[in-house]
């Protein structure tokens, strides 16, 4: 069964948001609500080694895609690791060049009194046209990635 | 039009192609795939102030999408800038970087030159919602302020 993006009405805290939001950027606003479908995909998977914890969501409202997960790296890889995050490219709507993911948050475990760093990042890609092409791309950087640095928590 | 008041994000069940996206992503990942489909509200907000605009899209995640239009010399600043802003983690610290430039291309309108800043923020936080999309806004609107251009048209 297939569904649709439908419009409908917003709930009045919506237009509350939206003043607050215009307020502080001093702008002209518009709110639209809508009741759509979104496709959640979760999936987890081994690395190096395989592991438990690291794992991508892939968020498809029918209108963005979004994507976001975690690696489990060890301490000391962090900034490889990020600056391999931002080599991700995608193909924008005009066909340029997009550097669609970023590492948002490293967090640092200690696990049998080894350290291990959770680097979490998002990716967020524009074109409708090229979307099922930019997904792959990204999912085929962050596994090239979790195979070189990716190692399992224990 | 349909009361959104009254909605809720409802499972329901998924058309044939995502089983089959999801099976493709997890053979990318060489991973266990697991797929839900939802029906659910977004509330969208636009706002548009004279050198960009910023949409907020809300469905549970949080997704501030937008741009800013710089000149040529302010370009590495406002990417950094942009880079540097800091939200709460989940753990209550604000130690997280929730937004990345996905893309720069220039404009070049009357013969001066244009740049348009994309970026694109995910705090991931729910307890610290509010605060975070407040403190991205009013960062890009401090970034706007000091080297946003209204492009001439």
């Amino acid at each position: 069964m297939a569904y649709r993006r439908e419009l409908t009405e917003c709930p009045p805290f919506t237009w509350d948001e939206e003043r607050r939001y215009a307020e502080i950027l001093k702008g002209e606003s518009y709110t639209k609500c809508f009741i759509s479908p979104i496709y959640y995909y979760i999936i987890h998977f081994g690395a190096r080694r395989p592991s438990i914890t690291s794992a991508v969501e892939v968020i498809d409202t029918d209108a963005e895609v979004f994507i976001r997960g975690e690696l489990v790296i060890e301490a000391g890889d962090e900034e490889k690791v990020a600056e391999e995050f931002r080599k991700i490219i995608t193909r924008g709507s005009g066909d340029e060049l997009e550097r669609p993911c970023t590492v948002t948050m490293i967090h640092k475990h200690e696990v049998d009194s080894k350290e291990v760093s959770h680097v979490h990042f998002i990716c967020s890609t524009e074109s409708f046209i090229y979307m099922s092409e930019n997904v792959e791309k990204i999912l085929k950087g962050i596994k090239r990635i979790a195979d070189k640095y990716g190692i399992k928590e224990w | 039009m349909r009361k959104l008041e009254v909605l809720k994000p409802r499972v329901v069940g998924c058309p044939p192609r995502i089983e089959e996206a999801g099976e493709r992503y997890a053979e990318i990942l060489g991973g266990m795939p697991h797929t839900m489909c939802f029906i659910t509200p977004i509330y969208h907000h636009v706002i548009d102030f004279g050198s960009g605009s910023v949409e907020i899209i809300e469905d549970g995640n949080v997704l501030i999408e937008g741009e800013v239009v710089v000149e040529r010399r302010n370009l590495n600043r406002v990417v950094r800038m942009l880079r540097n802003i800091r939200t709460r983690s989940p753990y209550g610290e604000l130690t997280e970087r929730s937004c990345a430039v996905v893309e720069v291309h220039r404009h070049v309108e009357y013969g001066e030159e244009f740049f348009h800043v994309h970026f694109v923020c995910s705090p991931v936080s729910l307890a610290h919602r509010t605060e975070n999309i407040e403190r991205i806004l009013k960062t890009i609107k401090r970034i706007a302020d000091r080297y946003g251009v209204e492009e001439l048209i």
